[in-house]
């Protein structure tokens, strides 16, 4: 599943540590999630979601 | 590669390993020399030749509690991972031992080595965590 994770980090100047600490996860989770490498549960990505103001499908999208 | 100490559950598993680890050591020795030196009989010696199993289920419990403790469910994925291939190549040596053994092509060993070959396939999970998935899963 593609995502537009490290665009939208990006877009606030946040590290992959910045937005680890807001999602309460590890910097390794959010960089295997930005480089596709793993894919979120619902609660993680709805977490991710809250933390971007974004509906779920305008962050995480389709092959 | 390097273990991360500001992760409580990390923290936990290696207070355990360590501890089950200490265990296994001392009730091996303390097993061996006084039932070698056949310093005590009857029930006693049932219970002292089993300590160092309970002290090697502790690691197995290390292992269980840092999947349940854990919060991340990435990392989280990981460890299973590794304990997943832990368990493929020990019980996959145990295996090839066995009928190795059974036609006579190698010595007897003790069942327990495969704990050894578990930890190792397991240490092994890492890596390949690292390669497939850019994180090492316990030491991430």
């Amino acid at each position: 599943m593609k995502n537009r994770l490290k665009v939208l980090r990006a877009e606030r100047d946040w590290r992959q540590q910045d937005l680890a600490q807001r999602l309460e996860v590890s910097r390794q989770s959010v960089n295997a999630i930005e480089t596709g490498k793993y894919d979120p549960s619902l609660p993680l990505a709805f977490r991710i979601a809250d933390i971007f103001a974004l509906p779920i499908e305008q962050i995480f999208l389709r092959d | 590669m390097e273990f991360n100490f500001s992760s409580k559950p990390n923290r936990r598993f290696l207070v355990r390993l360590g501890i089950s680890t200490m265990v296994l050591g001392l009730s091996q020795a303390a097993a061996k020399y006084l039932i070698g030196e056949e310093l005590v009989d009857g029930p006693l010696i049932w219970a002292l030749a089993l300590f160092p199993a309970l002290a090697m289920v502790g690691m197995f419990y290390a292992c269980g509690m840092l999947i349940v403790e854990q919060k991340d469910e990435f990392v989280r994925m990981l460890v299973l991972r590794q304990l997943v291939i832990g368990t493929g190549i020990a019980i996959s040596f145990a295996s090839g031992w066995g009928f190795l053994e059974k036609f006579g092509l190698v010595d007897h060993i003790y069942p327990f080595y495969f704990v050894i070959a578990f930890f190792g396939g397991f240490g092994f999970g890492g890596l390949v965590n690292r390669l497939t998935h850019g994180a090492w899963g316990e030491m991430s």
